[in-house]
């Protein structure tokens, strides 16, 4: 007699697909049935209790997440409206598109370059990344960082674009250097030279991005700037090796701000939207 | 009458944004139960929490009514538990290959259960936990979705973006783990 696998007893205890034939051959094995007896008698066995949350704790989890929702409602694409509505919709939309077009014809962008500043205590690679960035030039102290932008009254979609691709990346080196503190053992001592030179550079960086952020009045983004700030200076001014009590209190400042959460959700929504933008224009060539 | 789930979605792709607040307070002990059992931990668990909500805005869109919201919800919980664990993973490791399809998991012991883990009352509730800090990221998930979320094999691999197969061969190798620790305590050996 052919008995069952292990797999089957398995998927016989989960009832996974069609377990006829297997509980049949239950029903007349007996070795096969006392295997699936031991099966059981573990599988029976495996809890793993779940500390209590209150009754609260929606509202809690609301509370925490309403203000990281994109300000953006969700709402329903045009073609699922109803139909009146639909060509409602599309009416607009070609309104929009002419309106778009005369806006074109009528005004002609051009590039004007502002040189900004920022001032860094070592020579490395250039820390601002964008598509329009040329070579900086280094001189003593100071790193000079060109961007273009558009003048003035033009569409400023390519300075946003630039400006997003370049958050991204600064968010998500901010985000590796705190996730490394945060995982460090508690309570040991730990050398980190390297992390305080990389966040005296971002601090740098985070600068001119809220600033940016601020003149373009994009509040939320301006916030977690700030609040990113406070933790990278903190980390840049603490000294090279901490004992096991300091990492502990570096660990817990970064945490109590909850900050590692609000950079990974923002820099997510930005790589989705570069990625959004970068599939349109794929699209539109 | 409480809003439905259905009526909440439509609600919130409406335009009402308030109107996930119903979801969120409806939904959140669950997706915190699922991903405190896959994480292992109240702090991965809380953060999990917060991303699987914050993706469900974003992604309403995308729900198509052909399951229940909570099964979806359940599902992308599932998937961030995943990610971040994988993360966690190749961060402290530093030489670990995300699993992919069939490929071999890999496993990543973490040495003594977490005090939380501790607290569990009896030696079997200590080798269980036990054991889950030993399965690897896929079997982790893979397993706390069937044996206690009741998901089927399909809704794990969409989660998991496997292979039926090795979704099967996931679960499989975290029971064979279990059954290898508890036998001795719970089983009759004959």
């Amino acid at each position: 007699m052919t008995h069952l696998t292990d797999e089957q007893l398995v998927a016989t205890f989960y009832k996974d697909g069609d377990t006829r034939s297997a509980r049949a051959h239950l029903g007349a094995c007996e070795e096969c049935r006392v295997r699936m007896d031991q099966l059981n008698a573990v599988l029976n066995n495996v809890d793993l209790p779940v500390p209590e949350r209150g009754d609260d704790y929606g509202a809690t989890v609301w509370h925490n997440l309403k203000g990281h929702l994109p300000e953006e409602v969700v709402r329903q694409p045009w073609w699922k409206l109803p139909s009146t509505l639909r060509w409602a919709a599309f009416a607009g939309m070609a309104a929009l598109l002419f309106a778009a077009f005369l806006l074109g014809r009528l005004t002609e962008p051009s590039n004007s370059q502002i040189a900004v500043k920022a001032p860094i205590q070592q020579s490395p690679a250039p820390t601002v990344s964008t598509p329009e960035e040329k070579a900086p030039e280094q001189q003593g102290s100071t790193q000079q960082v060109s961007v273009k932008t558009p003048k003035a009254g033009a569409p400023s979609k390519t300075r946003d674009r630039i400006l997003f691709v370049a958050v991204g990346d600064h968010l998500e080196r901010s985000q590796m250097i705190l996730v490394e503190l945060m995982n460090a053992n508690a309570g040991e001592p730990l050398d980190i030279t390297t992390q305080r030179q990389i966040a005296g550079e971002l601090v740098s960086e985070n600068r001119l991005y809220r600033q940016a952020a601020q003149r373009d009045k994009d509040k939320s983004l301006a916030n977690l700037l700030e609040e990113l700030e406070r933790v990278l200076v903190d980390i840049a001014h603490e000294p090279s090796k901490l004992t096991g009590p300091e990492l502990a209190s570096v660990k817990q400042r970064i945490e109590a701000q909850g900050i590692v959460f609000k950079v990974r959700v923002v820099g997510s929504q930005i790589r989705q939207r570069e990625q959004r933008k970068q599939t349109t224009l794929g699209k539109s060539t | 009458m409480a809003t439905s789930d259905e009526a909440a979605v439509q609600q919130v792709l409406g335009g009402d944004r308030d109107a996930f607040r119903v979801l969120v307070e409806r939904h959140s002990r669950h997706v915190f139960r699922v991903a405190f059992r896959i994480t292992g931990n109240e702090p991965d668990a809380e953060e999990v929490v917060q991303e699987t909500f914050l993706r469900a805005y974003t992604r309403l869109q995308g729900f198509k009514f052909d399951s229940a919201f909570s099964t979806w919800l359940q599902s992308i919980a599932a998937n961030c538990s995943f990610s971040l664990l994988e993360s966690r993973n190749r961060r402290d490791k530093g030489r670990v290959q995300p699993y992919e399809d069939d490929e071999e998991p890999m496993e990543f012991p973490s040495g003594s259960p977490s005090p939380e883990k501790l607290v569990l009352s009896g030696e079997v509730g200590a080798k269980v936990a036990e054991v889950m800090e030993q399965l690897s990221a896929a079997e982790k998930t893979a397993f706390v979705m069937r044996h206690f979320e009741g998901n089927s094999i399909e809704e794990i691999s969409k989660a998991l973006g496997t292979a039926d197969g090795a979704t099967k061969n996931c679960i499989y190798r975290a029971v064979q783990k279990m059954r290898a620790a508890l036998q001795p305590l719970v089983g009759p050996t004959r």
